[in-house]
């Protein structure tokens, strides 16, 4: 769902705590959470506790919703919120564990659209997961954010309260890292295409 | 303008975001530089990319539970519970009363057994569904999230087939003594038709002909349907079941209620058993139906009590 009509809509849905709203908010938002929290804590059964955790405080704090249109980044903002809750309850430290994704990440959580064949959407999915768990969780998580989860660089600011332009230049520098990291390992991207 | 200072202009650049003067520099800086421009592209690329996987949608389970408690969170839910507190007033004025009415609703057919009295729509799966609460109310649509009180009448409009996720975890299940439709009101006028109910309790079913008692482990009951008669199902607590592992499609087009298999090719009038009622597959349901028709269309007349 990206017309900014239907997110303000389900917004002022929320807002009025109407439960009609709660099954459109899973169906177009949980599949992008539960990806987010799981890039986040790396434990997918983690990731799905932290998902029901976060449609909960959605339930309880949907009217507090100030801006129906900014339902999005607000949605992200508060899985954000319960990751970190998780990760200090858990004494763990804040950069995420990169071993403990690569260890999932071959079982396939996420699928492609675009690719020709069932091997070729295998191993594009599997190296690039592993490429991405290679960077630092700043960036990580700016790209999962606004490539993944296709959120615009003003939504990814507000869900991580930093300035756009230092949205901007996580970006560049996590682009700049995945390619490099791509190239280290022998792939182009034009060859996993 | 210098190579870092338009890669890290890249990104906003992609997203429309520079101001049209610096965009023109980016893009004059870009035609003029390869080295900038290879990483342009590659960017692009990776983007591209990674904007192409998508997460899958949430598992049926989990997607249900999810909805489900934030369903029972709901603030209204909770306000009602907040509401609590005036009943122990309340309840010294009302328990005789409550005490001589469950006694005689007890004498009066298990009254004391029944379901609780409402339930929440978690989904609509599967077709368009209306409600009303007595025969003389005003169709309207159910929408998830909707809290059925006992009592109210579900019809489905769409083709004489509705499927609805219940708080709870049944599928197509209703309150007590609340009606579903099994065929489509539109065209029922010249058609018959059949349905066959087992059970391992006993069940209360609402017929035309009126109530109909089904007894334990038996209980078929075959349904004459007459012109303009508004055919209805209910059985008391739940209604439909679908065996969770069975890839069947399911029929209530001229109001039979059959199973199809796809691979055998056989047509059995559908059995309901309490005890294999579970989560309705209900991609499985609307895939299996739309695999019939594409596949085995010479089955589908199969399926009319014409034939």
């Amino acid at each position: 769902m990206t017309d900014a009509r239907d997110l303000k809509r389900l917004g002022e849905a929320l807002r009025r705590g109407d439960p009609a709203v709660y099954a459109q908010i899973v169906d177009h938002f949980g599949p992008g959470i539960l990806h987010y929290l799981f890039t986040c804590v790396g434990h997918r059964e983690t990731a799905e506790d932290l998902l029901q955790d976060t449609m909960l405080a959605v339930v309880r704090h949907g009217r507090r919703l100030k801006h129906p249109e900014r339902l999005r980044a607000w949605l992200f903002r508060i899985a954000r919120h319960t990751a970190l809750n998780w990760q200090r309850r858990r004494r763990r430290h804040p950069d995420m564990a990169a071993s403990s994704l690569e260890e999932e990440l071959p079982q396939g959580h996420v699928t492609i659209n675009r690719a020709r064949d069932r091997t070729q959407r295998h191993d594009l999915r599997r190296i690039l997961e592993q490429a991405l768990a290679s960077l630092p969780s700043a960036e990580r998580e700016v790209l999962t954010l606004r490539h993944f989860e296709q959120l615009s660089s003003a939504e990814v600011a507000q869900v991580l309260r930093v300035r756009i332009g230092t949205v901007h230049s996580r970006t560049h520098r996590g682009l700049k890292k995945l390619r490099r990291h791509l190239q280290a390992q022998g792939h182009s991207l034009e060859n996993l295409l | 303008m210098r190579c870092s200072r338009c890669q890290r202009l890249l990104s906003p650049l992609r997203e429309g975001l520079l101001p049209p003067r610096t965009a023109q520099a980016v893009s004059s800086h870009l035609s003029q530089c390869g080295a900038c421009r290879e990483v342009a592209e590659s960017e692009r690329s990776v983007v591209e990319t990674l904007e192409g996987l998508s997460p899958p949608p949430l598992e049926a389970s989990l997607r249900g539970a999810l909805v489900r408690r934030m369903i029972r969170e709901a603030p209204e839910s909770r306000s009602r519970v907040e509401r609590a507190p005036l009943w122990p007033r309340l309840a010294w004025a009302v328990a005789p009363v409550l005490l001589v009415a469950l006694v005689v609703g007890s004498l009066w057919g298990g009254l004391l057994n029944r379901q609780p009295a409402e339930v929440a729509i978690v989904n609509v799966v599967f077709g368009e569904v209306e409600h009303r609460g007595s025969a003389n109310a005003s169709w309207r649509p159910i929408q998830p999230g909707d809290v059925l009180p006992a009592g109210v009448q579900v019809m489905s409009r769409s083709n004489g087939m509705a499927i609805l996720e219940m708080e709870g975890g049944s599928t197509v299940s209703l309150a007590p003594e609340s009606t579903l439709s099994i065929v489509d009101r539109g065209r029922m006028s010249t058609d018959r038709g059949r349905v066959v109910i087992r059970s391992v309790r006993p069940l209360r079913v609402l017929t035309p002909a009126g109530d109909l008692h089904v007894p334990r482990g038996s209980g078929r009951l075959a349904l004459d349907i007459g012109e303009e008669q508004d055919v209805s199902v209910s059985v008391t607590g739940y209604s439909v079941a679908w065996a969770p592992n069975a890839y069947e499609a399911l029929s209530l087009d001229h109001g039979l209620v059959a199973s199809l298999d796809p691979r055998s090719a056989r047509v059995t009038p559908i059995t309901w058993d309490v005890r294999e009622w579970g989560w309705l597959h209900t991609l499985e349901l609307a895939r299996a139906r739309q695999m019939i028709r594409e596949t085995h269309p010479s089955l589908l007349p199969a399926l009319s009590p014409e034939r």
